[in-house]
């Protein structure tokens, strides 16, 4: 799969998290009055979007590389941290919210106090990616991504419930463009980051691409590697690092005589990588080359 | 009953109402802070209780005061818990005080309205040794206070007038306008001037001083304000902003004319009106003001749960030294959520949708991404700049397939990158051992020509993933599925 597919998909999850969880907390507000108090609904209402947004976004890596340990792994990473993030994120924006309001008498205050409110969550359901990655760019990136398909979310959810206050579907049109302009805005950044595409050649990979949107990259057949080569002969469980210094891509073996060649050359300490350099893991080839 | 008895009678009903009367309690809601509800959902009003002759009421026991709460503004339940009962807490605390002073050309007649040089007679000289007396008097540590003035525009002096000492040079700062600047912009200065006082914390309140009515700058000059353009600035809007900002205002009609709404504006959001005329009125009123906001009683109360944007707040007090139960005020603060508030009624169907994004989500995971291969392929990655490929796949069929510049090639690759006619060839052969489907090489080469970025010359055999490179164009040869 091509990162340009797989950015289409993280989109697509956006759209399927902001339709999973509109009904759910339409069913939540019904319960407003059953609560003891602000914060605790708070809590309540951003947990339930962040589970939601984190299970969608952090099952993405594992849906598109058909890894069903990555996938259930990146879904329960996600949710968590979508947990955490959601509670966090929509306290926060509530209490920004609650600030604006009760400071200020301008008439577009409101809305945009919430939309600043779901920036903050918007940050919160970004950087979950990056967290289960372990990597502070991609979280900087998602945390950034986030903010602006949060605020553009939340301008769209505020300008649909005042433009059409009694229609049913304008928080649904909301919640859509919430989680769809995050994924969307997580991929545009995604790919500005990236130093480079690593594309699989052959086998059952073929065809799959990986970004090089943080700081190191690890390949092996164990899966608890960022790359991981199943099927393909001669792959150690940690074969070899990639490692990102000042945008230039190094590659380095891991262990002792692994079969790891650059242009059919063996790989001695760390190599520096060019475009259309051909990387051999195993038997698994793999093309480096620029974001198209 | 006879006559004795009648007379007896109606003075002992005229002697209780008379009483009653004295005793009538007004109670009003000054300000609605809503600041702590987030985290605990607190919510601290600060109610002003008078008698009947404006006197602020002291010692009111915690008891006496009952607060009820409303999403519509009608069916009010009891809060669940009055927390606190605090008399005067502004002793402590400080109030945030705007004074906003009128700075109109009327300002520089006499207290008559006649037009005069002498300054010593001007309304503005009045209200200026009125402020100072003001000020003077009632400083304190704690309080904030600003000083702005308005005519057709504000301006605000200081933001915060640290010692009373240096009030005598912002004062000479307030200088008598130009003609196009004279203009009394009431209302929109009473808007402007909610936004910095309302933005800080504790209690807060705007104290205007004004010898005329709303004289807008549009409607009399016949032309756009230079900041309000053709805007006009109404009462509600007035109210609307003190209530949204809980601010309260109160108003002084300094001279012989007043604004006719001004009094109820100052009323709605908690505060007063005064007449005054002349300065030792004037610092009477602006003393009596700050004895009614001394006066006032923090109420704090566990605030309930509404699906509301706004939240109604009722204070009611009974039974204050044997008045009769009249008190009673109402105002509300804002309750909005994030998500705001629910459909109702719940459409329940929606639900189906959460089953609906499974089935897709599970569909993105099953469908493949990739084409299948039976047979080898060439697939070109990428081409060179300026240059065009026939096709980006090409399913190797033939025993030879020709890559070059030509039309008759297989793989044609044309533009700034095209080869010579017939570059390269890639030839199977059946027997080969790489697999059970026979071997493929590659078989030309020479300059600009690579395989895995090594010069090609001669022939070489090709395995899964290798890359050919001609002058500039990225091919893989994919084998077929299955093998790696």
């Amino acid at each position: 799969m091509s990162t340009g597919l797989r950015r289409v998909i993280v989109v697509v999850l956006g759209l399927l998290a902001g339709v999973t969880a509109w009904p759910l907390l339409e069913l939540l507000l019904l319960f407003q009055e059953s609560f003891p108090g602000y914060f605790l609904f708070s809590l309540a209402q951003g947990a339930l979007f962040g589970v939601v947004l984190g299970l969608f976004f952090g099952s993405g890596e594992g849906l598109t590389s058909k890894d069903g340990g990555k996938l259930v792994r990146g879904a329960m990473t996600g949710a968590l941290v979508g947990l955490a993030g959601g509670m966090i994120g929509f306290t926060a924006g509530q209490g920004v919210l609650f600030f604006i309001i009760q400071r200020t008498s301008r008439s577009f205050a409101v809305p945009l106090a919430r939309a600043v409110g779901w920036a903050i969550l918007g940050l919160s359901v970004g950087m979950a990616e990056g967290i289960r990655a372990k990597s502070g760019k991609k979280s900087a990136f998602g945390a950034l991504g986030g903010v602006l398909g949060g605020l553009l979310g939340g301008i769209a959810i505020e300008y649909l419930r005042g433009r059409f206050p009694g229609m049913l579907y304008g928080r649904l049109v909301g919640f859509l463009l919430f989680g769809g302009l995050i994924g969307v805005f997580y991929a545009l950044l995604e790919r500005r980051f990236s130093f480079g595409v690593l594309r699989l050649l052959n086998g059952t990979l073929r065809g799959k691409e990986y970004s090089f949107s943080q700081s190191r990259i690890s390949v092996g057949s164990d899966p608890k590697n960022d790359i991981v080569l199943k099927g393909y002969d001669n792959v150690r469980s940690r074969h070899a690092l990639f490692r990102v210094k000042r945008r230039d891509v190094y590659l380095s073996a891991v262990g002792e005589d692994p079969t790891l060649l650059v242009n059919e050359e063996p790989v001695t300490g760390g190599l520096l990588l060019k475009y259309e350099d051909v990387v051999q893991v195993g038997s698994a080839k793999m093309f480096f080359k620029g974001e198209t | 009953m006879n006559r004795n008895s009648f007379t007896v009678c109606l003075t002992i009903l005229l002697a209780v109402l008379g009483t009653v009367s004295a005793f009538a309690q007004t109670v009003t809601i000054a300000q609605v802070d809503a600041s702590p509800l987030l985290l605990s959902q607190t919510v601290d009003l600060y109610v002003s209780v008078t008698d009947g002759e404006g006197n602020p009421i002291a010692r009111i026991a915690p008891k006496n005061f009952s607060v009820f709460e409303s999403s519509d503004g009608e069916d009010f339940v009891p809060v669940s818990k009055v927390t606190s009962v605090v008399e005067s807490p502004h002793k402590k605390e400080g109030i945030q005080i705007l004074l906003l002073v009128d700075n109109s050309g009327s300002m520089y007649d006499t207290l008559w309205g006649k037009p005069t040089d002498d300054t010593e007679l001007m309304r503005t000289t009045y209200a200026r040794n009125a402020i100072r007396t003001f000020i003077g008097a009632s400083f304190n540590p704690e309080d904030r206070i600003a000083l702005a003035s308005f005519n057709t525009s504000v301006t605000v002096h200081d933001e915060n007038i640290a010692d009373p000492a240096a009030l005598n040079g912002i004062l000479k700062e307030i200088r008598r306008p130009e003609q196009k600047e004279a203009y009394t912009e009431l209302y929109h200065a009473l808007v402007e001037s909610v936004e910095p006082v309302g933005s800080r914390q504790g209690r807060r309140v705007v104290v205007v001083l004004s010898d005329g009515e709303n004289y807008p700058y549009y409607t009399h000059a016949k032309e756009a304000h230079p900041k309000y353009g053709t805007t006009l600035s109404t009462p509600e809007d007035v109210v609307d902003s003190y209530q949204r900002d809980g601010v309260t205002l109160y108003a002084i009609n300094f001279g012989p004319e007043r604004d006719r709404n001004l009094g109820n504006i100052a009323l709605q959001t908690g505060g007063n009106v005064y007449d005054a005329r002349n300065e030792a009125e004037l610092a009477g009123i602006y003393r009596d003001i700050r004895r009614k906001i001394d006066g006032e009683y923090r109420v704090s109360y566990r605030a309930g749960m509404f699906a509301s944007d706004r939240t109604f707040v009722k204070v009611a007090l009974r039974g204050v030294r044997g008045a009769r139960m009249k008190g009673e005020a109402t105002r509300f603060y804002y309750s909005s959520t994030m998500f705001g508030i629910p459909v109702d009624p719940f459409p329940y169907w929606i639900l189906l949708m959460i089953p609906g994004a499974i089935v897709i989500w599970f569909l993105l995971l099953v469908i493949r991404y990739r084409k299948f291969h039976e047979r080898a392929a060439l697939q070109v990655l990428q081409t060179g700049y300026g240059t065009k490929v026939s096709s980006n796949t090409v399913v190797l069929t033939q025993e030879k397939t020709v890559i070059g510049g030509g039309e008759r090639a297989d793989l044609t690759i044309s533009g700034r990158g095209a080869p010579r006619e017939e570059e390269v060839t890639i030839v199977f052969d059946e027997k080969g051992k790489s697999g059970e489907g026979g071997s493929y090489t590659i078989v030309g080469g020479g300059p600009g020509i690579t395989v895995n970025n090594q010069p090609v010359t001669g022939k070489r055999r090709l395995s899964g993933g290798d890359v050919v490179n001609i002058h500039g164009t990225t091919i893989v040869f994919e084998e077929p599925d299955g093998k790696a």
